[in-house]
């Protein structure tokens, strides 16, 4: 890059310059206060823009304000500059406020501000050089020191000065290197100090978080402990209460069951009392019978049961023989009669089986021909219809006319029927033969003769035809008629007879039908009747057999002629033998059984006077046990007097020994009043402990096996509950003695967290900066190993090429950056401290150049601007310094200033076209000769 | 006449304080505090015609809660007789057998929800509280998982649980639910506690009245116990009360651009002036965020500044963090070619290739300490 020309407006004491640079070499000439200085300082502010403060940095002491125009006026100027690749760039910048504005424009090309910008700045020289501000500066951008580094009394001191240079500007770019500022972080690290430095805050807040931990560890087992005892006091407490409840309870349950039990001796006592006065009153009931001898009973018992046994058999037989008496007379009288019939009956006949086997067969047959009888007698009437349906037939006339033959007349009623009244055809006939005339008279007044003639001959025979046909028939009728008159002389043969004749043709036939079927009966009914006499006949006949068969009925005796009557009179008396024969063995057989009860009832008699007699000698003895009774004349009261006094010494003798057993239970019990008042004082206990009277009422009564065990309870409760109560006083006791002292973890929980934060936050603290340290330690080790090769082999190829290969090869170690130079005529490396001044000048030149190079990547050359760089120079190394410059001018623009005309004419004589001089002249009016600056006041440039 | 249920949670009573810089008398102020908050709310109770009191959980911290604190319950309940208190242990408070709950003897006002699924108890004719207890600290169950309530009247649900359609960021979870459930199940609301933020949702019924104090500088603005209020109607109702005594508060500085460490501290002193000018500075804990870019050169040491500030200011506690951000340009300085850009670009690389926040942040500081120190500036430590 190459900076074309300048253009203030207005900056520190410069004023409407303009100042246009040599491609190569140029020099700026000018007195002191010329502003010689303050073009580079405008060159370096167009590249890299001017600190406005801010940030931490005071406005007023920023370089904005510092290169405010003296004299007043519009702030701001303008650099053209060309870059290596031929792009020519206008850089304008207005100051007149603090926020700058800056415009880079591409001259033929457009506004490239914004590619030039960094942040809020505008830096085109970082982005056309590729190196920062600071690099700028320590590289290109040299002070009066910056050829001056091998003063000839410090030339050591000055070379590890350029060193340091170098390292700050490889390790920060800056006035900072990487020793330093871990030195930096190491004094962090001593002022957070560690865990092992007891003293250092890390150690001081380390070992108080370990004694809180042990604290807080006491502290935690105290509060545990506390509550592991308020626990164990709450069920003491609990224990006790519960041991308390058990003996109310158990005290409760005593208390109850012993009103229970009160009650019940109570009631017990009332019962006894209430025995005992029954008891006197039965012994005052019974004191008659006290002296009764009692001991007779068992015998007058005995005594007793068997009189009581015989009086109750006796009367008992006494009864049966009392209601057997008038069956026995009954029983006498009927044999009596039976006898009487049986004399009455006579001899006694014999019917045996047979004979007995044959009379009910003929009775049998008897009824079954005598129902035979009657049933045809029924049948008479058959003949009555016959004749009945005769007289009907002979009422239609016809009653001659054979039964079967009715077939045989209705033809000829029909024949005698057909021709009666037909008078018809001889009408027709009649009439034909009028009709037939009269056509013809008609024709014949038309004067038509032959058909008057023809028509009447056509009727008159057609007539007569009609006539002889009539004629015919009227003949066959009559002869149907008199046949008719022949066969039924009854029948009427007139027309009107016909008519009704042949009306009843019908009926006339049922009728012969009906009287054909009744004759066919009674003939049969005569058959059958006949029959049934025969058998009657024969029936007679048995029953004569058998009557003779008997030998006790005679036959002559029995009239009649009819046989059924004889027959069944036989067998009516062989009957009566028989049941007379029956009756007989009936009267017989009941006499027997009267036998037998008579037998019986005779019997009964006897056993009724034994009986009597039993009773009156047991009665005897038992007078004689019932000695108080025995007076009494019924001997049943006399025995229920004797049992009764008997019972009465029972009862008094009982009750004396209930008496006698009651007398000790009386004495040793305690008095009802005395029981009352154990109870009320019960209740009165039972009631403060918490107990419900209505409980007494329900609860059953407890025996002394019980209420001690109950009492043995509330003593265990009592105990239990007593020492529960002792060791939750002393645990309350103590727990109260502990409570002021317990620890506050929250407290000491507090200051160990925040000793903790405070531990872990310097823990913190001390990796971040060893880790800073390592990290810084790494880089800057990595960096300068590739930088100190680069910087080398730089500064060889131009140290080379410059001294026309008197030096060789340049080493830079990766450390400090230390350098030491090979020369052409010896092998070893030469630091550069041992080195000549002009070669140290040259090394530190390039040395720079170098470290332009390498910082940057643009690629760019980078211009030279050094401020009176040879101002304390002797003559031989102001001459090797210019042409050293004359020949680095040759890739790289240099601008130098100086005071001196002398020097600038020196490079004007040695560079001749190669270098240009603007001479930098005060104004002191308000023209410049021949100067390309303008203005009323300040500096022009001139070119010589 | 409506029914009135004052409703509080997540007291906390014993808590540590430390993480809100207190210690000592000032951390044993912030205890009493917590004790103060809960008898106000007894007597805001008797002065609003609360008809019962809900506690839903986190009472108190089980690992550092001592005896002192159970008899202070238990004299503080005692004291609200006849006003009836329900508890429902939550996760800090578990119902364990040496839990405060269990031996410490309660007064008869006292009823201690003890079953692990929610129970019911009749408040008044008509209205059932439904409560339940965490019997471990680590208790995951559906406070909800009750099959839904067939029953007339109006159902209000008690329980400590961790509503999971509103859960803070790295909230624990303990006894999830959702929200819609509350009402799915037959509940008109469920007072629950949990989460120190308060929440008071009339449409779904779910009521968090937060912690009555704050907690931790996450908890700002008023506080206290909130009031349900059941409706002639049956219409539930919420009502927040602002009672807290106590105030935290995080103060943005914005010191970015602070030439010295002076006047960055002057430019916290001016943020926490504006915004804590109103409090009563006794009881006010302010923790100060610094944001901006502050120079290199600046040694921002935190101690130092949170001492000043303290110093300079009579509020309880001061608590300072460092989000400033270095005023370098870090990814400038990433592509230089010195031992700069290689210490910034390695570093770069070893935070993006680290999964361990811890190391993440060691290696931000290592960092900003590095370009600390190589800007020539001593190194402040944060």
């Amino acid at each position: 890059m190459r900076i074309e020309s300048v253009d203030v407006r207005g900056f520190g004491q410069l004023r409407d310059l303009v100042v246009a640079f040599h491609p190569r070499v140029t020099v700026i000439l000018g007195d002191n206060e010329a502003g010689k200085s303050t073009v580079h300082r405008v060159i370096r502010a167009a590249l890299y823009g001017l600190d406005a403060g801010g940030q931490g940095r005071a406005v007023e002491r920023s370089d904005w304000a510092r290169w405010v125009p003296w004299a007043g006026g519009p702030y701001g100027f303008a650099v053209t500059l060309v870059t290596d690749s031929g792009s020519r760039l206008r850089i304008a910048a207005r100051l007149d406020k603090r926020e700058q504005r800056v415009q880079v424009f591409e001259v033929g090309g457009g506004d490239v501000t914004a590619d030039m910008r960094q942040g809020k700045l505008i830096v085109p020289g970082l982005h056309l050089l590729g190196i920062d501000e600071a690099v700028f500066c320590a590289t290109a951008w040299l002070g009066e020191d910056g050829l001056r580094l091998g003063a000839p009394d410090a030339a050591a001191q000055r070379a590890q000065e350029l060193q340091e240079a170098v390292e700050r500007l490889a390790d920060s770019g800056k006035n900072t290197t990487t020793t330093e500022a871990v030195g930096r972080l190491r004094d962090a690290l001593e002022r957070v100090g560690s865990e092992r430095r007891s003293q250092s805050p890390l150690g001081v807040a380390a070992a108080r978080q370990r004694q809180l931990e042990k604290e807080i560890e006491a502290a935690r087992r105290r509060v545990e402990a506390y509550a592991a005892d308020q626990a164990q006091l709450r069920y003491l407490e609990q224990a006790a209460e519960l041991a308390q409840q058990r003996q109310r309870d158990s005290e409760r349950a005593w208390l109850v069951g012993r009103l229970a039990a009160l009650g019940s001796e109570r009631l017990e006592l009332q019962r006894v009392v209430a025995e005992r006065a029954e008891l006197m009153a039965v012994l005052d009931a019974t004191a008659s019978a006290a002296d009764f001898p009692i001991e007779d009973e068992p015998r007058v018992l005995a005594l007793a049961g068997e009189w009581h046994q015989a009086v109750s058999g006796s009367r008992e037989v006494e009864v049966r023989w009392q209601a057997a008496a008038p069956t026995l007379e009954r029983t006498q009288r009927r044999r009596a009669e039976i006898l009487a019939g049986v004399e009455a009956l006579g001899e006694p006949v014999v019917i045996d089986t047979t004979i007995e086997r044959e009379r009910k067969v003929i009775v049998a047959d008897l009824e079954t021909a005598r129902a035979e009888v009657r049933r045809l007698g029924d049948a008479a009437g058959i003949e009555s219809r016959a004749e009945a349906l005769r007289r009907e037939i002979a009422a239609t006339g016809m009653g001659s006319i054979r039964v079967g033959s009715i077939e045989a007349v209705a033809p000829l009623i029909t024949s005698a029927q057909s021709t009666a009244g037909s008078h018809l055809p001889s009408l027709l006939a009649g009439g034909l033969a009028i009709l037939s005339l009269m056509a013809a008279a008609g024709m014949g007044a038309v004067h038509q003769i032959a058909a008057a003639s023809a028509t009447a001959t056509a009727g008159l025979v057609v007539a007569f035809c009609i006539f002889l046909l009539a004629r015919r028939g009227a003949g066959g009728s009559a002869q149907a008629r008199r046949q008719l008159a022949r066969m039924c002389p009854d029948l009427d043969v007139s027309d009107t007879g016909l008519v009704r004749a042949r009306e009843q043709l019908s009926a006339l036939t049922a009728l012969h039908q009906d009287l054909l079927r009744q004759e066919v009966r009674a003939a049969s009914w005569r058959e059958e009747l006949a029959a049934a006499t025969t058998q009657l006949a024969a029936i007679a006949i048995r029953a004569d057999r058998l009557a003779s068969a008997l030998d006790v009925v005679n036959t002559n005796d029995v009239a009649g002629d009819d046989p059924a009557a004889h027959a069944k009179a036989i067998l009516d008396r062989i009957d009566a033998i028989a049941e007379a024969e029956s009756r007989r063995v009936e009267l017989l057989a009941e006499d027997a059984g009267l036998v037998q009860t008579e037998a019986a009832l005779n019997l009964l008699a006897d056993e009724a006077r034994h009986t009597r007699a039993a009773v009156a000698a047991i009665e005897v003895r038992l007078r004689q046990r019932l000695r108080v009774a025995a007076e009494s004349p019924d001997v049943e009261a006399a025995i229920a007097a004797f049992s009764e006094a008997c019972a009465m010494r029972r009862r008094h003798d009982i009750a004396a020994a209930q008496l006698a057993s009651l007398r000790p239970r009386l004495g040793e019990g305690d008095s009802d009043s005395h029981l009352a008042e154990r109870a009320a004082q019960f209740s009165r206990d039972l009631l403060a402990r918490g107990g419900d009277l209505a409980q007494v009422a329900t609860a059953p009564p407890l025996d002394q096996m019980a209420l001690g065990q109950l009492e043995r309870d509330v003593e265990a409760a009592r105990q239990q509950a007593s020492a529960a109560s002792l060791a939750a006083g002393e645990l309350r006791s103590r727990l109260h003695a502990a409570f002021d002292g317990l620890p506050v973890l929250a407290d000491i929980e507090d200051e160990y967290a925040l000793c903790r934060a405070a531990r872990d936050r310097a823990n913190h603290q001390r990796a971040a900066l060893n880790r800073a340290i390592e990290l810084l330690t790494t880089s800057t080790r990595g960096v300068h190993r590739d930088m100190a090769p680069r910087l080398a082999a730089s500064i060889s190829a131009r140290l080379c090429e410059l001294s026309q290969g008197r030096y060789q090869s340049v080493n830079v170690d990766t450390d400090h950056f230390g350098i030491a130079i090979a020369g052409d005529n010896t092998p070893d490396l030469i630091p550069l401290d041992q080195m000549s001044h002009g070669t140290r000048d040259q090394v530190a030149l390039l040395l720079r150049l170098a470290l332009a190079d390498v910082l940057s990547d643009s690629g760019e050359l980078v211009p030279l601007f050094l401020d009176e760089p040879l101002l304390t120079a002797d003559p031989h190394r102001r001459d090797m310094a210019l042409d050293f410059l004359g020949e680095l001018s040759k890739r790289h623009q240099v601008v130098l200033t100086t005071s001196d005309p002398a020097l600038a004419d020196d490079v004007r004589g040695r560079l001749g076209d190669a270098a240009g001089v603007v001479e930098l002249v005060k104004r002191s009016s308000s023209r410049t000769d021949g100067g390309s600056g303008d203005g009323s006041s300040g500096t022009r440039a001139k070119q010589r | 006449m409506a029914f009135r249920i004052l409703h509080l949670a997540d007291l906390h009573l014993d808590r540590a304080f430390a993480a809100m810089g207190c210690q000592g008398d000032l951390a044993r102020r912030r205890r009493q505090g917590l004790r103060d908050a809960l008898r106000r709310a007894g007597t805001l109770a008797k002065e609003r015609d609360c008809n019962v009191i809900c506690i839903g959980g986190d009472l108190y911290e089980q690992e550092r809660a001592g005896a002192d604190t159970g008899r202070f319950l238990a004299d503080t309940f005692a004291s609200w007789q006849p006003l009836p208190v329900f508890l429902a242990p939550g996760n800090h408070d578990a119902l364990l057998p040496q839990s405060l709950y269990a031996r410490t003897e309660w007064s008869g006002n006292v009823h201690l929800f003890t079953s692990p699924t929610l129970e019911p108890c009749d408040l008044t004719d008509g209205i059932t509280l439904w409560g339940l207890a965490h019997r471990e600290p680590q208790w995951q169950g559906d406070p909800l998982a009750a099959s839904p309530i067939d029953a007339g009247g109006i159902h209000l649900a008690l329980f400590h649980g961790a509503e999971l359609g509103s859960r803070p960021t790295d909230s624990p979870i303990h006894g999830p639910f959702h929200a819609a459930g509350i009402r799915e199940h037959g509940f008109a609301a469920a007072l629950c506690g949990h989460y120190h933020k308060r929440r008071l949702d009339t449409k779904t019924g779910l009521l968090y009245p937060g912690s009555p104090e704050p907690l931790s500088f996450d908890e700002p603005g008023g506080r206290g116990p909130a009031i349900a209020i059941i409706t002639d109607s049956g219409m539930v109702e919420f009502e927040a009360l602002d009672v807290n005594v106590w105030r935290a508060l995080t103060v943005n500085a914005e010191v970015g651009g602070s030439a010295s460490l002076d006047s960055l501290v002057d430019s916290a002193l001016e943020s926490i002036h504006t915004a804590a000018a109103t409090l009563d500075p006794e009881h006010t804990l302010v923790r100060v965020d610094l944001t901006g870019d502050v120079a290199a050169a600046v040694s921002l040491d935190l101690v130092t500044v949170e001492t000043r500030l303290r110093e300079q200011t009579s509020l309880a506690v001061v608590r300072v963090r460092d989000l400033t951000r270095p005023g370098i340009d870090i990814e400038a300085a990433a592509t230089e070619r010195t031992a700069r850009g290689a210490f910034t670009r390695t570093a770069l690389e070893a935070m993006a290739g680290t999964d361990d926040l811890e190391e993440s942040a060691i290696l931000e500081d290592a960092l900003r300490y590095g370009l600390m120190a190589l800007s020539g500036a001593e190194v402040g430590l944060r």
